[in-house]
């Protein structure tokens, strides 16, 4: 697989071959020359490699008796628990923070886990438990068929982040804000809204579905930039037209850019009108058309229509004119549950070495999830049995989780980026609404952190600090991510930081 | 959110509550629970006002003069088109419908309806790449075909657009697109983008193309956009006549208005109750629009009743062999045919919807329901007679299994999905403490191991209201197949709904179709679906008098619904409550 991954930097295109799941798989990729330069230890127009952020969410916690080390501290003085063992490659990359507290440690749920441990909270400031019942405003529900986000997710607020420091630094930010993934569609007993079924939210109704299809994801990262052939329109008046052969791309590109900047010239009429609410919508609404236009390629600087300078892009502007045409996708038919996320920890890895997106969320399976395991043999639901007699299957089912996580970080650490690998710029915050989940008793947090966040995090580390709060730990990761925040949340509203992750 | 001069104001609306999709049992120690019953919180007066999303300028939560909680200014409202109402109006658009398969944002259901998730949601970056997608691939199909372009547009323009066709051609598709007349500036703004790129491809086509892409990718035609004004006669917030006309078509037809409609709305005939009652029903008369109508009605009821959770739902392979994609789609398909043919069928009592002791069976099916498989292919009609202990929609396998776990029963669950779905009635979440653990006894039935929520008071301060119901459907197991025991107990499926007695789920049924908080709660909901709004409550004076509608048409759901468009709960929306 190293060999493989090694190929992404020195080849045009390259397969990634192997055996998955007992099925023979085969899926050519492209590798966008102009993103990266010939060695691989910069981007175009020689910035820095940029650190990432990501977020592993599964539902439904976890047990203790399989989840937490004995021992504290770094290195050889902590051994990684049972549930979390299929990390030992990766071990040096994990910090492990456990014991942490929503407010005063009281019975609550799925629902507001969700809130608290993505966003903070709903906006309305809360310090104990009993705050929830008393202040939140009756339009805010959670757990419920119309239950939302009301802050935005901590991704999104870190994706907002980066992509004003590229403009700021006038470079070209990644063609995808941020990307999100997923595994299992929300397949519980009673909808638990919107958050069941997506992690990443911008505000109240307003979130990123995550992709769950390889072939989606695929072509949403690799194909979307790409020139792709609009069918000739036949006949027409004065001309033979109607050749089989598809439209130039320039011309493609063009008509793409013009239509969608009428279609922002009519939003923004449209939103005239608004009111506060609508207005909002509307100019998320034109957010996506400016991306989408972004990711649009220019047309070549030099009027012949070249493929301009080789190999890396065009200086100065930091554009970044890919310089592969349409890759062949053979369809792929994949034999299992743990084939799929084979795949797309793989695809969200590569997107990462090439710069297309610097955040990328996975939802594995969404808060209070019921989906069964096959895969392992387990046919009853995965929330249901949590309160259920104390039994081995809902451990079991962590276990598998955890293997996924553990997949995808020893892909990150297989693949270059700059001196290093992708596994050491990163930081994923490896989370799940609840910690255990019999009693919903919102205590003790488990909180796999994985990734040397571009050398900030020093890695190898079991913290256990119980009774701080998670709103402490996500405040630091966002410091750590170099953002100018000095609060964050509003239940467990804090300025407080958690250096001893880092110390 | 001010805080200020608020009211408990609880809404009626279907909320969840934590906990309840466990089939094990609760052991509270000691805590009281309430409940919420349309709109009135037992024992627990607190909270701020929320009230219903409505038209922009919204000035929620301020306090009127005389104490009235005034919930909008009113102003344009933006809802999007669901995937159904998009296809529609795309082939009406263009005149016929898209072959290729298009892959358009998801539907996003909150509290239960895509109507209301299209008013909540928010477009991001995915959902507008979607669209530009589907434009391009229908555009492309479209004029691909020389001879369906140029009937689509009108003409054979010359290549730089500079023909007069080509601006009538703007203004009719714009027409047809945006469901009002476009701006001089509109019309200008699309023949440039579609002179543009003429003039850079040199053909007609592509330019012509390059317009139709716009017009499908503009919010004036993804969104539709209804506004409503204060009327000082009624006090309420007025929809104007193009929004009507929009209104009125897209819920009667889920398609977008005729160009007849849009003039009768021009003219102001859509301003006045008879005018409305005018134009429904000559829409509801015409024979072309019958199977759309159907479609539309049963959609509603379909969503209503959850039928699509079947096709999500996981089965134990071991348990349930048979539950396999193939059986889910009989299951959702002869709960789709219930409703349509049998509920919505003409001149019949949408109440049969609870009671019918028709259902429709396939190959597939027949075997869960007991009976011979039908002799030809695909669905026949059949009688379910009470052998079978099924009547009406929670009969239906589908809804039984959509709402059941993957390897056991949880009557719990399917009593809270009655409760809060029925019967507009949430209850809270479980108090701190539960313990979970049912007995692990195999001499007892589910019942008995539920002792606890009838016997400790805690617990049946709630559970009384919802156990019952669920018990009432044991008799079907997880992929709603009859069974006179359980294993070798017998099943007690006795309890009573609003002081009607029941035994087994035909007799439920029964109950629940006599129960007048039940259509109450059903018209409840077509509001909040017509509306694309959260909550009813604030026009729970207008439930009344639509309740009082239904039982004057005699129940039958299509001559209620000519009503329910001519009413203020549909021509307006509240601007206010009274705050005491």
């Amino acid at each position: 697989m190293v060999e493989l991954l090694k190929k992404l930097k020195v080849s045009r295109r390259f397969a990634l071959r192997g055996v998955l799941g007992g099925i023979g798989v085969s899926m050519w990729l492209p590798v966008l020359d102009a993103m990266c330069n010939n060695s691989g230890t910069a981007f175009a127009a020689g910035d820095p490699l940029p650190t990432t952020f990501g977020i592993w969410f599964w539902g439904n916690g976890i047990h203790t008796d399989m989840w937490t080390p004995t021992t504290t501290g770094s290195g050889d003085a902590w051994k990684l628990p049972t549930n979390l063992q299929d990390f030992a490659d990766v071990k040096p990359a994990m910090t492990l923070v456990t014991g942490l507290d929503m407010m005063d440690a009281q019975f609550k749920g799925h629902g507001w886990g969700v809130a608290y441990v993505l966003a903070g909270g709903d906006g309305t400031i809360c310090n104990v438990t009993a705050d929830l019942a008393s202040k939140v405003p009756s339009n805010h529900h959670f757990e419920t068929s119309d239950a939302t986000q009301y802050q935005p997710t901590v991704d999104q607020t870190i994706a907002d982040a980066f992509y004003k420091e590229a403009m700021d630094a006038g470079r070209q930010p990644p063609p995808f804000k941020s990307f999100e993934t997923g595994m299992i569609p929300f397949s519980g007993d009673i909808a638990m809204g919107t958050p069941g079924s997506n992690l990443a939210h911008r505000g109240a109704n307003d979130f990123l579905p995550p992709k769950r299809d390889p072939k989606v994801i695929f072509d949403a990262l690799f194909s979307a930039s790409l020139p792709t052939p609009t069918p000739s329109p036949s006949g027409g008046a004065g001309g033979s037209g109607g050749a089989a052969t598809g439209v130039p791309s320039d011309i493609t590109f063009r008509m793409r850019r013009s239509v969608l900047d009428a279609v922002l010239q009519d939003a923004n009429r449209l939103k005239m009108t608004l009111g506060a609410e609508d207005s909002k919508r509307i100019e998320s609404h034109m957010d996506g058309i400016r991306s989408l236009e972004q990711r649009i390629p220019m047309p070549a600087a030099t009027g012949s229509g070249g493929t301009g300078s080789g190999g890396t892009g065009s200086g100065g502007t930091g554009s970044t004119t890919p310089a592969c045409t349409t890759p062949d996708a053979p369809p792929m038919t994949l034999a299992d549950m743990t084939a799929k996320s084979k795949v797309i920890n793989r695809l969200v890895v590569a997107a990462l070495a090439c710069n297309l997106t610097r955040v990328y969320t996975h939802l594995w399976s969404g808060p209070r999830s019921d989906s069964t395991y096959p895969v392992i043999g387990i046919n009853g639901a995965h929330h249901a049995y949590t309160h259920g007699t104390d039994a081995m299957e809902p451990r079991q089912i962590e276990r598998y989780i955890m293997q996924q996580y553990a997949d995808l970080a020893n892909v990150m650490k297989a693949t270059p980026m700059g001196a290093g690998t992708v596994l050491d710029n990163t930081l994923n915050y490896g989370v799940s609404e609840v910690a255990m989940p019999h009693d919903h008793i919102m205590t003790n947090y488990h909180i796999v952190l994985m990734g040397h966040a571009g050398g900030k995090l020093p890695g190898n580390r079991h913290v256990r600090l119980p009774g701080r709060k998670v709103t402490e730990l996500v405040l630091t990761l966002q410091q750590l991510m170099g953002l100018n925040v000095t609060t964050w949340g509003s239940w467990d509203k804090t300025s407080k930081t958690m250096p001893e992750i880092t110390t | 959110m001010n805080q200020e001069d608020r009211r408990g104001l609880r809404s009626a609306a279907l909320r969840r509550p934590a906990l309840w999709g466990l089939a094990s049992g609760f052991l509270l120690l000691g805590t009281a629970c309430t409940a919420i019953i349309d709109g009135k919180t037992l024992g627990d007066e607190s909270g701020p006002l929320g009230g219903p999303s409505g038209g922009g300028g919204s000035a929620m939560g301020n306090t009127g003069g005389s104490g009235t909680v005034i919930l909008s200014n009113g102003g344009p409202k933006l809802r999007i088109l669901t995937q159904a109402e998009y296809t529609n109006s795309l082939s009406d658009l263009v005149g016929s419908p898209i072959n290729a398969t298009l892959d358009l944002p998801p539907d996003t259901y909150v509290s239960g309806f895509a109507a209301i998730g299209s008013a909540e949601v928010t477009i991001n970056a995915s959902a507008v790449e979607q669209y530009e997608t589907a434009a391009r691939t229908a555009a492309a199909e479209i004029f691909s075909d020389a001879t369906r372009w140029q009937k689509f547009v009108g003409c054979q323009p010359k290549d730089d657009l500079s023909d007069a066709c080509v601006a009538t051609f703007v203004k009719s598709a714009g027409k047809r697109a945006f469901r009002r007349d476009l701006t001089d500036v509109e019309v200008q703004q699309w023949l440039q983008v579609g002179k543009d790129i003429a003039q850079a491809a040199s053909s007609a086509s592509y330019g012509l193309m390059a317009i139709t892409t716009g017009l499908l990718q503009s919010p004036n035609f993804l969104y539709r956009v209804e506004v409503n004004k204060l009327d000082p006669v009624s006090k309420r917030l007025k929809y104007d006549g193009p929004s009507m006309a929009t209104r009125l078509s897209y819920l009667l037809t889920g398609h977008p208005p005729s160009d007849a409609l849009l003039s009768s709305a021009a003219a102001g005939q859509l301003d006045t109750a008879d005018g409305v009652k005018t134009a429904a029903a000559a829409l509801l008369k015409d024979p072309s629009n019958d199977p759309k109508i159907v479609e539309r009605m049963a959609a509603f009821f379909s969503d209503y009743s959850q039928a699509q959770l079947v096709s999500v739902v996981q089965k134990s392979p071991e348990m349930f062999p048979s539950f396999n994609p193939a059986l889910q789609s009989s299951m959702l398909q002869a709960t789709q045919l219930f409703i349509k043919n049998i509920v919505l069928a003409p001149g019949a009592d949408v109440r049969s919807f609870f009671d019918s002791d028709q259902t429709f069976v396939d190959a597939n099916l027949a075997p869960i329901y007991g009976v011979t498989a039908p002799a030809a292919s695909g669905f026949a009609q059949i009688k379910l007679g009470p052998e079978t202990g099924r009547a009406g929609i929670l009969g239906q396998a589908g809804v039984l299994a959509g709402h059941s776990q993957p390897d056991h029963n949880s009557p719990t669950r399917r009593g809270v999905f009655l409760l809060e779905t029925f019967l507009c009635t949430t209850p809270n979440s479980p108090p701190a403490g539960v313990i979970t653990v049912l007995p692990d006894n195999p001499s007892l039935t589910s019942r008995q191991k539920m002792e606890q929520h009838r016997t400790n008071m805690s617990c049946a301060s709630c559970h009384a209201l919802f156990d019952p119901l669920g018990f009432g459907l044991e008799h079907f197991d997880s992929i709603g197949k009859y069974r006179a025991m359980e294993g070798t107990l017998p099943i007690d499926a006795t309890g009573a709904v609003d002081k009607l007695p029941f035994d087994g789920e035909a007799q439920l049924g029964a109950a629940l179709r006599q129960d007048p908080k039940v259509m109450a709660c059903m018209i409840n909901n077509f509001y909040r679906n017509a509306n694309g709004v959260l909550d009813a409550s604030a026009d729970s004076d207008q439930i009344d008098l639509l309740t009082k509608a239904l039982d004057s048409k005699h129940y039958v759901w299509r001559d209620f619904i000519a009503d329910f468009v001519a009413s203020d709960a549909f021509r307006s929306a509240p601007a206010a409550v009274p705050g005491n």
